[in-house]
């Protein structure tokens, strides 16, 4: 199962690079990335070697929607252009399938952010930065990209529309991201159970993010952003399989 | 068909909903889950430190910690809660390192519950967080042992860093079976002066007792032992020193033993106390200034430290404004002031007044910790010279480096008394200190005096204390907490990893600062040099021309002039360079960082997209 699974991730993983189309999102990633670090969130005025602050804290904002602009076509094509079926002819399960895209377009979306090691190497050059620290920043990063992927992935598999898909991602993004936010909290507590709000706050992004960014790889984290990515997958195959349905 | 679809449709969503149940649950388990976790930090900042392990390694009773927090409130903010979440994280840190012996018991206090009240007993106090009214919030720590207890009322978050030392001092509290005592040895009459007969008194008051030493009184238990006494009772925990004037060599010599005890002895000394000097009824004003030192080197020389006889220690560049720039009353700041040591992290401001100096040797077996110092303008000047004015201090004052105005001593000190190893005591003579022995030395004494050690303000013919100004009070308070607490308690800095600077950019401005200094200097002597020349030729005219200059002289002054002028232009310039390399080191990095990589996976891209056009074009 895992040998389609990567005879599939490979197919894809190579056919990023067949299309202008990566290479232009890398640009623009790394371009907003450098930005938003250096001209927003100051990072060389601040004068602290410290990532957190002034680089990962606008990852889960860039992946808002950087990641859905890479995940709306990865179902959303196959369906306009009817290929969904004749893949599913093949002697490959919608799981393999499924989990093969999902392995290439986060291994991708894992090389976009290594090269942003620049920035590290800034740190470094400039002061004497908490190695560990930017490792674990690292890896939460990279599991919310994940996430946001698994997202994706799903509403790319609701419509064949590539807009609609891309919109729905944003929503749902946001409203992970929201779900941890003070404000967003308050509003909730005004009319929900602490209890309840307590439990909305815990599924999202922020929070979990959050504690890799202080240096803390910790299991009740890590699991949470593989069960959204788990979930997000299963979901996606459902999708498929009511679609395949009709 | 339709029907089957829409069977296959429906229990396709039940599935994702059942999966989505599942998601949930097995977050909130997995939620509960603690300790499951890698610190990645360098300095391991939220694992438990080797103090703290000491602290429960030698725990007598077990402890209990309750843990007030206002999780079901409604009003509690998200990020209390996730530092909430952070504490409990901590605290079970505690409980598996004591090996189940420190306990954990949770309370929520609602308004109006027992917990409430239970929380009020320890003295927890709730926070209120919204203007008008609401609920208040709890996050609060008690500590029970035996008959023992203590609380933190408010875990702050800002106060995060200091978090782990907090809750260890406060188990290290509830578990130590007595408190400490402090004997006073003092020169000065800091728990206030005899009522002196009539013929003597004058009809003034006795002096009252010295504001710090009230407020220390309101924390522990101070036996003031006189100046002659010679033998240190075993019931005393720390020893005070302030102001040891001609103390005998027996009265020297029991406290030589009581650090060779394992004691924990505080010294003030001072070069020259002008409390003392100014006390009431001193005849002779100039005796006065030229008697009021004390030292105790004879003890504290063995141990590597002295006293630097009979000078003062002055700075400019601390001097004290409300002195009117007196450099010999000097205001500390957190530069001077040891920030990394616990009792002085967070002291912002020390005030001393003609303080000693003291001289620090190396002595094997004892590391010394400097807790207060100078900058390295400061300077020393004899005693006497406290008596001229300010100016005079100023002329005769020449920097020579950084002075050491307060340290700590620990390790194995040896006795200042070798001889007495033969005498009659010689059983019970101890050569060297036990374990634990502490040594602070502070080379002042009017830092204890409220004159000096808070900010005072007249108040209807009395004197009321005011907030702000020197925080000499908590600093005492603080060196004598730790001198009262396990020697573990010593590791446990405030671990605060956000300071991280760009020491590259630091180096390139003091770098740059260094290049253009002489410069500057060059340049700014030019132009003050051209300024007098100016005003010279100026006031030079001969009397017989009067109002005219001659010819010759107004070329120079034009000459002058243009040099003026140009200076000013130059030095125009070596300012904006200061500021050049710094700023071409950021503009490389933004370039790297937001152009570099992009243009290489660009150029990247092209190349492969070329290169495979052509592969498959042949």
């Amino acid at each position: 199962m895992i040998g389609h699974a990567t005879t599939i991730a490979k197919r894809e993983w190579a056919g990023y690079f067949n299309t202008p189309v990566a290479y232009v999102f890398i640009i623009i990633f790394l371009f907003c990335m450098g930005f938003f670090t250096f001209n927003i969130g100051n990072f060389f005025e601040n004068g602290q070697a410290d990532l957190s602050q002034s680089f990962f804290v606008w990852h889960p904002w860039l992946y808002l929607i950087l990641v859905p602009a890479v995940s709306m076509g990865l179902w959303a094509e196959e369906r306009r252009n009817n290929t969904i079926e004749l893949l599913f002819t093949l002697p490959i399960t919608p799981t393999q399938a499924i989990l093969g895209k999902f392995i290439a377009s986060w291994a991708f979306l894992g090389l976009a952010l290594f090269l942003t090691f620049p920035v590290v190497w800034s740190a470094s050059d400039l002061g004497d930065p908490d190695l560990g620290v930017i490792f674990s920043g690292y890896v939460g990063s990279f599991l919310l990209a994940g996430a946001y992927l698994g997202i994706g992935m799903f509403t790319s598999a609701l419509s064949k529309d590539q807009v609609i898909s891309f919109i729905l991602a944003v929503v749902i993004g946001l409203l992970l991201i929201l779900a941890g936010f003070n404000p967003v909290t308050d509003f909730l507590s005004g009319f929900l159970p602490t209890s309840v709000v307590d439990g909305i706050a815990s599924l999202g992004f922020i929070d979990h993010y959050q504690t890799f960014q202080r240096g803390v790889m910790s299991l009740r984290d890590v699991f949470y952003f593989i069960s959204i990515i788990g979930l997000m997958l299963f979901a996606t195959q459902a999708t498929l399989n009511n679609k395949a349905a009709s | 068909m339709s029907k089957q679809k829409a069977i296959v449709t429906t229990s396709n969503t039940l599935a994702v909903l059942i999966v989505i149940g599942i998601v949930i649950v097995a977050n909130i388990i997995v939620g509960k889950i603690r300790g499951v976790r890698v610190d990645m930090t360098e300095e391991k900042l939220y694992s438990l430190s080797e103090g703290t392990k000491t602290v429960l390694g030698e725990l007598g009773d077990d402890v209990s910690l309750k843990f007030f927090y206002s999780k079901s409130g409604e009003d509690t903010p998200i990020f209390l809660k996730q530092y909430a979440q952070r504490v409990q994280d901590l605290l079970h840190e505690y409980e598996v390192h004591s090996g189940n012996r420190v306990v954990i018991e949770r309370f929520d206090p609602k308004p109006d519950s027992d917990e409430e009240d239970l929380a009020r007993k320890y003295s927890i106090e709730g926070q209120q967080t919204q203007l008008l009214g609401g609920e208040r919030i709890y996050l609060g720590l008690a500590a029970t042992s035996g008959k023992n207890e203590a609380s933190i009322p408010f875990l702050h978050p800002q106060n995060e860093a200091g978090l782990e030392y907090d809750v260890t001092r406060l188990i290290y509290e509830v578990s130590k079976t007595e408190s400490t005592k402090v004997g006073l040895i003092s020169g000065l009459a800091v728990m206030g002066g005899p009522q002196l007969p009539p013929q003597f008194s004058q009809g003034r008051p006795p002096e009252p007792k010295w504001f710090m030493f009230t407020d220390l009184e309101r924390q522990m238990d101070i036996e003031d032992l006189g100046t002659s006494v010679t033998e240190i009772g075993a019931d005393i925990g720390i020893l005070m020193v302030v102001h040891p004037k001609n103390l005998s060599d027996d009265v020297l010599y029991a406290i030589d033993q009581f650090v060779m005890r394992g004691g924990r002895l505080m010294i003030f000394e001072d070069p020259l106390s002008i409390i003392e000097a100014q006390a009431p009824g001193q005849q002779n004003p100039m005796m006065g200034f030229l008697n009021a030192g004390s030292e105790m080197d004879k003890l504290t020389g063995p141990w590597g430290v002295t006293l630097e006889k009979g000078q003062l220690t002055a700075d400019v560049s601390l001097a004290s404004r409300s002195s009117g720039g007196n450099p010999l009353v000097l205001n500390l700041t957190q530069a001077q002031i040891n920030q990394d040591d616990r009792a002085t992290t967070g002291i912002n401001q020390i005030t001393v007044v003609m303080a000693g100096s003291l001289a620090v040797k190396d002595v094997e077996g004892i590391t010394s910790t400097t807790l207060l110092s100078t900058t390295d303008q400061a300077g020393l000047l004899e005693t006497f010279s406290a008596m001229g004015g300010q100016q005079q201090v100023m002329n005769s004052l020449k920097p020579s480096g950084k002075k050491v105005l307060g340290i700590r001593l620990m390790g194995a000190f040896p006795s200042a008394f070798p001889a007495k190893a033969e005498g009659d005591t010689k059983d019970s003579h101890l050569a060297t200190a036990k374990d634990g022995a502490m040594v602070i030395i502070i080379a002042d004494t009017d830092m204890l005096h409220q004159n000096f050690a808070f900010r005072l303000a007249q108040f209807g013919g009395g004197v009321m204390r005011m907030p702000g100004g020197p925080e000499n009070g908590p600093l005492v308070a603080n060196l004598l907490e730790q001198l009262g607490g396990s020697t573990a308690l010593l590791d446990l800095r405030a671990r605060d990893n956000f300071n991280r600077p760009f020491t590259k950019v630091k180096e390139l401005e003091a770098q740059a600062a260094k290049k253009y200094q002489e410069e500057y200097k060059k340049l700014d002597d030019g132009l003050k040099e051209a300024r007098r020349k100016i005003q010279e030729l100026q006031g030079q005219k001969s009397a017989d021309q009067k109002f005219i200059m001659s010819a010759d002289q107004i070329v120079e002054l034009k000459k002058l002039r243009d040099q003026e002028f140009d200076t000013q232009k130059k030095l125009k310039e070596v300012r904006k360079d200061l500021r050049k390399d710094v700023e071409r080191e950021g503009m490389k990095h933004k370039v790297i960082n937001i152009a570099g990589i992009p243009l290489l996976a660009a150029i990247f891209g092209i190349v492969y997209g070329v290169r495979r056009r052509s592969m498959s074009s042949k």
